[in-house]
Order: C-alpha cells, then structure tokens, then sequence
C-alpha cells in the first residue's frame, strides 16, 4: 500500500468519492448539514492498494478505519491448509474495517479484488464524534450492525441453500448494495470477481461455480459478460434466492 | 500451467466446460473435480432429478484423462412381519 503523494486532495478532486459514504449513511437516516461536513472532513490521507494486496492485516491493531473509495475489496480468513473464506464482499463507500475502532485487533484480513483507493479515518477522529456528533455516532452503528446482518445472512446462505440459489442471493445482495450508492445502471452492474474469488466468497469449488453461473443464465436470470451482469429476471432472480433486503437496513427513518 | 476441462454428467443433462481452469498437476485437477462432484451431489442427488453425477475431466487437448462419479442408491426394504402375540 502506498500512500497517495497527493494526500487528500484526490477527494477535492472527485468529492463524489467522499459523498458515496454519506449517501450509504442517508438511507439509513436524514443527515443535517453540520453532519455532512463532518463526514467530509474525516478522511485523514488518502492509499492507493494494489490488486491482491491487504488494506488491513489479520492481527493487526489498526489506529485508524479505512473507506473504500473505489474498487472491490474483500474480507477473509486463512486456513491453516492454505484455504480461503471470503466473508463479506465490500463496494466504495464502504468502511471496511470500521469495527476496529470498537474491537480493536483484527480477527480477518481485507484485501483489494481491484486496485482500490481507499480513505483512511483516525480513530481518535470517530471517537470525537462519537462525543461531539452521537446521532452521525449511531449512523455509523447502524453501518456496523449492517455488516454482522450481512454476515447472518451469508450463513444462512451457506448452510441452507443450493448452491444455485446461494450465488442468487450473493448477486441480489450486490445489486441492491451498488443500486443503494448508484453504482449500477438500470440492472446492469459491475462485479469484478473471477469464479475462483466467488468460490471462496460462496464456499464453493471453481467448477461448482461455473457451473452454477450457466444455469443461472440458461435460466434466463443474468447474463454476465466480462466484469458486467445484468439480471434479466430481477423479480425471478430474488424468488430463487428467497431474497429480502431487510438486512440491509435501507428505510430512512429517526435512528 | 496445463489447462483442464470439467465436463459435468448429471443423469441424462451435460454440461460441458468450455473454458477451462488451470492447474500446476493432474492431482490439483483431480482435487477439484472431486470437490466439484461432491458438492454438486450434495445440491442434487438428495432432490432425485439424478441419482448419479459424474465430472469428466479433460486435458488441454481435450482427451478424457479420469473420471468422478458420486452416485446415491436408496432402498427401501420390506420390514418382516411382526411375529404374532401370544
């Protein structure tokens, strides 16, 4: 990981970046605007990480949380055996690591699927707005319980679904989480995983996965061509993934 | 790296493998396709739509070099007959 010569100013540049994690918190709840500006001025330094490479360590006792401000980046686990699980797939305006405020060693990696560039905030500046701001606090505990709600959701998944109607779900969840943050164009969006990434996401061997990618198009679901799907049967693809955004917290109300 | 191909049977379906995966050995393929076949058993047989699922493995010039297959038999058995009370 290196850090961005340009400090912040890749943020003045593109504000946008910055407003995708105020977007993902507006839907949750309506922000005021001495909010907002606290959310634009909590990025302390800007990183750009490479493709394969960790933007959080297992183990390590970070000082400050990272947003992904642009590319897929990834939670997971090593086995001892070398296996990998994937736990939690994230998409810009996302805090990766936010917890680590709270809990403070890490219990799993994050790496980068794409090259990403990602937002780096103390957490003596969150601990400040926890003191100074505790409706933004809340709104940013509304992001965690979020996460640990996507995390049951994926057990659920894993344990009680065919793989076919598992990978539905993991590509209802990503729609639904781009749509949230206007990353996606109509049902057309971006996922920049390879099958053997959604295998490790999906517990799933390499084949299993390919194969279950042709019967979703055969089926008449998705096409997915290159980095882009496009769900051709939204309300098809959710029935078979038993899919309900619940989990996701997306209503804005008094929080 | 040599590329494999994993041409699934599942009854009477086929589907075939049209791009390949590859891999630093024979055994690393094996390793897959035998995964491959135990969890697509696992999500298929117990429904009934096949009772056998094979996965064809390929070499880069397409020649068959082994074969998986998972199969579930279930029989149902006839209980013997309570032997009469006395």
């Amino acid at each position: 990981m290196r850090q961005d010569a340009s400090g912040t100013s890749i943020l003045r540049r593109n504000p946008i970046l910055n407003s995708l994690l105020i977007r993902k918190l507006e839907q949750y709840d309506r922000l005021p605007d001495e909010e907002r500006q606290v959310l634009e001025r909590m990025v302390a330094r800007t990183a750009v990480v490479s493709k394969g490479e960790d933007m959080v360590r297992e183990g390590d006792r970070p000082t400050e949380s990272t947003i992904l401000l642009t590319g897929f980046a990834a939670r997971y686990n090593l086995l001892r055996d070398g296996k990998r699980q994937i736990t939690a797939i994230h998409v810009p305006g996302d805090f990766v690591d936010l917890h680590s405020f709270l809990t403070k060693k890490m219990d799993h990696a994050v790496v980068a699927i794409t090259p990403c560039t990602t937002g780096m905030v103390p957490h003596e500046t969150i601990r400040g707005i926890s003191e100074t701001h505790p409706h933004l606090a809340r709104l940013l505990g509304v992001s965690i319980a979020v996460d640990a709600a996507a995390h049951r959701q994926w057990i659920v998944a894993m344990g009680r679904q065919s793989a076919l109607e598992h990978t539905a779900h993991l590509l209802c969840e990503l729609f639904v989480r781009l749509q949230s943050v206007g990353l996606t164009t109509d049902h057309s969006f971006k996922v920049p995983l390879t099958q053997a990434e959604l295998g490790d996401a999906l517990g799933l061997s390499t084949v299993h996965v390919n194969r279950v990618l042709q019967d979703l198009r055969r089926d008449g679901l998705i096409t997915w061509r290159g980095e882009t799907v496009v769900i051709e049967d939204w309300p098809g693809l959710q029935q078979l993934a038993d899919f309900d955004p619940t989990f996701l917290s997306l209503e804005v109300e008094p929080r | 790296m040599p590329r494999f191909y994993f041409d699934i049977r599942e009854g009477t379906r086929f589907v075939p493998d049209e791009e390949g995966l590859e891999f630093d050995s024979l055994d690393a393929a094996e390793r897959e396709a035998a995964r491959a076949a135990a969890e697509i058993g696992r999500d298929r047989l117990p429904k009934g739509d096949a009772r056998d699922i094979t996965v064809e493995l390929k070499n880069e010039h397409r020649q068959r070099v082994l074969t998986v297959t998972i199969t579930m038999e279930i029989h149902r058995v006839d209980p013997e007959p309570e032997p009469p009370r006395t």
